[in-house]
């Protein structure tokens, strides 16, 4: 399934298939767990400046058939954009194989980027953990350069384990080397 | 508005509420199809994604259960 999924080559042997870190998928979660909650506490305020403010010439707690009725609507809504974070989340990979590197990058329905590139064109890993949070949870941002201006330089923000990819990198492109010579 | 009396929305609500569910279960079906695509076409494990992605489709099919008992029950 990798096979076609990640268009490998004959012979192509998949070491690491990386997603973005566990953190920023559980704080996108957590935005959405908290976008869930809002409407009871808009309803729960409405209610209790009902009953503090009678002059308020409407009656809420008369409505609330329609409130359960709007809420599951938007619990439809958040449901479909947790279902659509997921989806970002596990189809944005970074994958290196004995041969190169490839990424993946989903930007929402159908907007898709499929990158890739030898690892002989590779000049230098780079990874950058900063702050307190990201050096706590291992996670960090990993730019790869390559030999030849063309291609670019390769950027992944939120890797687990930077460092470790970094020297699995390295060393698949040592081990690349030493058996094309 | 007189000084009192008590403001009566439901006849515009009813409406609203008619066309909000079947606008939202049209735009569930439509997502539902779209995100079954990408997780058939681009998903790493296929048999893991579509275990979860059936999760959602059955989540999603409770909530407009729900959502058609809340409707009825107005």
């Amino acid at each position: 399934m990798h096979n076609d999924t990640l268009r490998l080559e004959t012979g192509e042997v998949l070491l690491k298939v990386v997603h973005r870190h566990w953190l920023t998928l559980f704080t996108q979660l957590f935005v959405l767990g908290l976008f869930a909650l809002l409407p009871v506490l808009g309803w729960l305020i409405a209610l209790i400046s009902q009953n503090t403010s009678p002059s308020i010439s409407l009656n809420i707690s008369s409505y609330t058939g329609y409130f359960v009725f709007f809420y599951f609507t938007w619990l439809l809504f958040i449901w479909m954009a947790l279902a659509n974070t997921l989806l970002n989340h596990y189809l944005d990979v970074w994958a290196i194989t004995d041969r190169r590197i490839i990424f993946v990058d989903q930007r929402g329905f159908f907007r898709r980027h499929i990158g890739s590139f030898r690892l002989e064109k590779l000049q230098d890993v780079n990874v950058d953990v900063s702050g307190i949070i990201a050096t706590l949870f291992d996670y960090g941002t990993l730019e790869v350069e390559t030999a030849s201006g063309s291609e670019g330089e390769f950027r992944a923000n939120h890797l687990p384990s930077p460092r470790d990819l970094k020297n699995l990198i390295l060393e698949t492109s040592q081990k690349f080397e030493a058996h094309r010579r | 508005m007189e000084l009192g009396t008590t403001l009566d929305l439901t006849p515009y609500l009813g409406t609203l509420v008619e066309g909000t569910l079947y606008l939202s279960v049209l735009l569930f079906i439509i997502f539902s199809l779209v995100l079954g695509y990408h997780v058939k076409q681009y998903s790493l494990n296929t048999g893991r994604a579509l275990s979860l992605f059936f999760t959602y489709v059955v989540g999603g099919i409770l909530i407009i259960i729900s959502m058609t008992t809340a409707f009825l029950a107005l």
